[in-house]
């Protein structure tokens, strides 16, 4: 008896979900039944970008605006930040072009936030039907990117004590970097802290590893990496030395695939030291970031 | 617990009773096309663009022999946008009763009369008013009958459709793949107002890439209540507006027994049915197959259109029965 009550009102509730109540009254109205502003917004670590529209709908050759609000998240700068309306089959600036539509900012102070308004007409386009407009919107920045990863060296008789006594955890090894969409973990052939390698035939690995920690895509990135004072002869895949650095060949060098990139190996040898020597490699990054966002407005006739 | 399990299976097959099957997400297959491959926003405005209501006989009931009486009726236009042309009237059939005077005036002319200038303005309607004489007793051999009053309002009107496409540049498109986001398109069709329709559909998916063959297909059904039978030569225009000089389409082709050679005027594709007429068998023509070959080059993605044109005459009936009695 249970198990046909439970039945039924399992019944109840799986036909429940597929009910479409013809109300004869509109109790609540629809969002196409109103011409309200529409807003998007698209962000990153380091940025926040928002679009208002005036309305949902508009009639040919009617005005339409565009509010463009620009926030740095950052306590630093960021550069070459712009908006670019690149999809817009239906909206004019002037005259009867359909083109894309850029704004500019070269720097974009440290928390500093920037409006501006973009008024774009409605173009009368044949035939005359109602149309749904997209407008994408592709907001790009530059940004810099810093990490400094900490190489503890030991010599064998350090690391022989130290595991002895089992106080090899207690060595402080410390990697810090910028909250950003790019991100970079860093990670050895061998667990740290390293023993002295002198011998160039029999080198520890080291590997680069790429994030996209955002939901743009990176147009371009530029890294450097200045190796640490006790890493010796540090070479690295696809990177060539510039001075006391290496630097990357190309800034489109590294590909994601989702939010990873093939990693980088770099090869190197350490310092001889006496006891214990704690360094840091840093590493640095300028990057071209590119997010992209749309919105859908009703063109009537 | 036996009222408890009763109740709640009346309740299941009460509530059931209000499921709307259309709206189980079935509703892209409902239209008269094959299911769409693609995701198809499908915004389709009404069938009617001139009707005839409030058709009125004064006065009512029956009438006696040699009476007179009137037929009042509006004619209305729908459409909210455009004017409506060439708009004219015939009264074909009184029965044995006799028209006898009123505006619209001399609906028994043929050919069918202008209605004032033909034109009808977005949502204008008009009044038509009309009488009667009823048969005299001799007529009627004394028996009762009735008397079919028969007018049709004909018009023309073009019909008209329009469906974007989304283009996409290689790179953009490799780019969007390896970073894992959707790279589907969703379509959205406006079929305009009016009995004629025309419909669209895609033989691949959106976006199509530059460089790249985009087959697609139109059909033409007539979804009002009067009869068309042929789309006569050369009305059926098939477009495709490059809207952008600098990345043109390359080239629109639809079945060459019946459109020919399609032609760049204008920065516009064009296509027409130059060759031959396209018969409506069961309200409906065949699958019209055209490939439109999309830019060398697009600016990452882009949204086109391609627009579909038919101007046709269209019948609408309009009718009302008179009861004499002797």
């Amino acid at each position: 008896m249970k198990s046909l009550l439970l039945l039924t009102v399992f019944l109840i509730l799986l036909t429940s979900l597929c009910i479409n109540l013809q109300f004869p009254i509109n109790v609540f109205p629809s969002d196409n039944q109103t011409n309200n502003p529409l807003s998007i917004s698209s962000e990153s670590q380091d940025i926040l970008f928002k679009v208002d529209v005036s309305a949902s709908e508009v009639k040919a050759d009617r005005p339409l605006q565009f509010f463009f609000e620009t926030t740095n998240k950052q306590g630093y700068n960021l550069r070459n930040v712009a908006v670019e309306v690149y999809d817009n089959p239906c909206l004019v600036l002037s005259g009867s072009t359909i083109g894309t539509f850029t704004n500019t900012t070269p720097t974009l102070k440290a928390n500093q936030t920037k409006m501006w308004t973009l008024t774009l007409k409605a173009k009368s386009l044949e035939p005359k039907l109602q149309k749904n407009c997209p407008i994408k919107f592709k907001f790009s920045y530059e940004a810099d990117y810093s990490l400094f990863q900490d190489i503890a060296i030991l010599s064998e008789g350090e690391y022989t004590q130290r595991d002895s006594a089992g106080t090899l955890g207690d060595i402080p090894i410390s990697s810090t970097s910028s909250n950003s969409p790019f991100g970079v973990g860093i990670t050895f052939s061998e667990d740290q802290p390293l023993t002295v390698n002198t011998d160039s035939n029999n080198t520890y690995f080291m590997y680069v590893n790429y994030y996209n920690n955002g939901q743009g895509l990176f147009k371009s990135i530029d890294v450097s990496i200045t190796p640490s004072a006790n890493m010796n002869n540090l070479k690295c895949h696809l990177y060539s030395s510039s001075g006391n650095k290496l630097k990357i060949d190309s800034p489109s060098s590294i590909v994601f695939i989702r939010d990873k990139a093939t990693p980088t190996t770099c090869s190197f040898t350490t310092s001889d030291v006496a006891s214990m020597d704690v360094k840091s490699l840093s590493l640095t990054a300028n990057y071209k970031y590119v997010l992209d966002n749309s919105i859908t407005i009703v063109v009537k006739p | 617990m036996k009222k408890i399990i009763l109740g709640s299976l009346i309740l299941v097959l009460f509530v059931s009773g209000c499921i709307d099957i259309n709206n189980l997400g079935l509703s892209n297959c409902d239209i008269p096309f094959i299911c769409q491959q693609n995701t198809v926003n499908v915004t389709k405005l009404g069938p009617d663009i001139l009707v005839i209501q409030n058709i009125n006989v004064i006065p009512k009931g029956s009438v006696r022999p040699k009476d007179e009486f009137s037929v009042y009726f509006q004619v209305k236009n729908q459409e909210e946008n455009d004017i409506v042309s060439n708009v004219r009237y015939s009264l074909f059939d009184t029965g044995l009763c006799s028209f006898s005077g009123g505006t619209p005036i001399n609906p028994k002319t043929i050919p069918p009369q202008l209605w004032d200038d033909g034109n009808f303005a977005p949502a204008e309607t008009k009044q038509g008013d009309w009488s009667f004489s009823a048969p005299s007793l001799e007529d009627i051999a004394n028996l009762r009958t009735v008397c079919p009053i028969k007018f049709k309002i004909t018009y023309n009107y073009t019909s008209r459709s329009q469906v974007d496409i989304g283009l996409i540049d290689d790179v953009r498109l490799k780019e969007l793949q390896r970073s894992g986001k959707d790279v589907s398109y969703s379509t959205n069709l406006n079929i305009g107002r009016g009995p004629i329709k025309i419909y669209f559909d895609f033989g691949g998916t959106l976006p199509a890439r530059n460089n790249s063959n985009l087959s697609f297909y139109v059909r033409v059904v007539d979804e009002g209540s009067g009869l068309y039978t042929t789309i006569p030569k050369g009305k059926l225009s098939i477009q495709a507006p490059n809207m952008n000089s600098a990345r043109p389409f390359q080239n629109l082709e639809c079945v060459s027994d019946y459109f020919g050679i399609c032609s760049q005027n204008g920065g516009v594709w064009m296509c027409s049915n130059s060759q031959k007429v396209i018969p409506l068998i069961s309200k409906k023509t065949f699958d019209i197959k055209c490939t439109l070959e999309t830019p060398s080059t697009v600016n990452e993605e882009e949204t086109r259109y391609i627009n579909a044109y038919l101007p046709y005459d269209y019948d609408v009936i309009g009718s009302a029965s008179v009861e004499v009695k002797p």
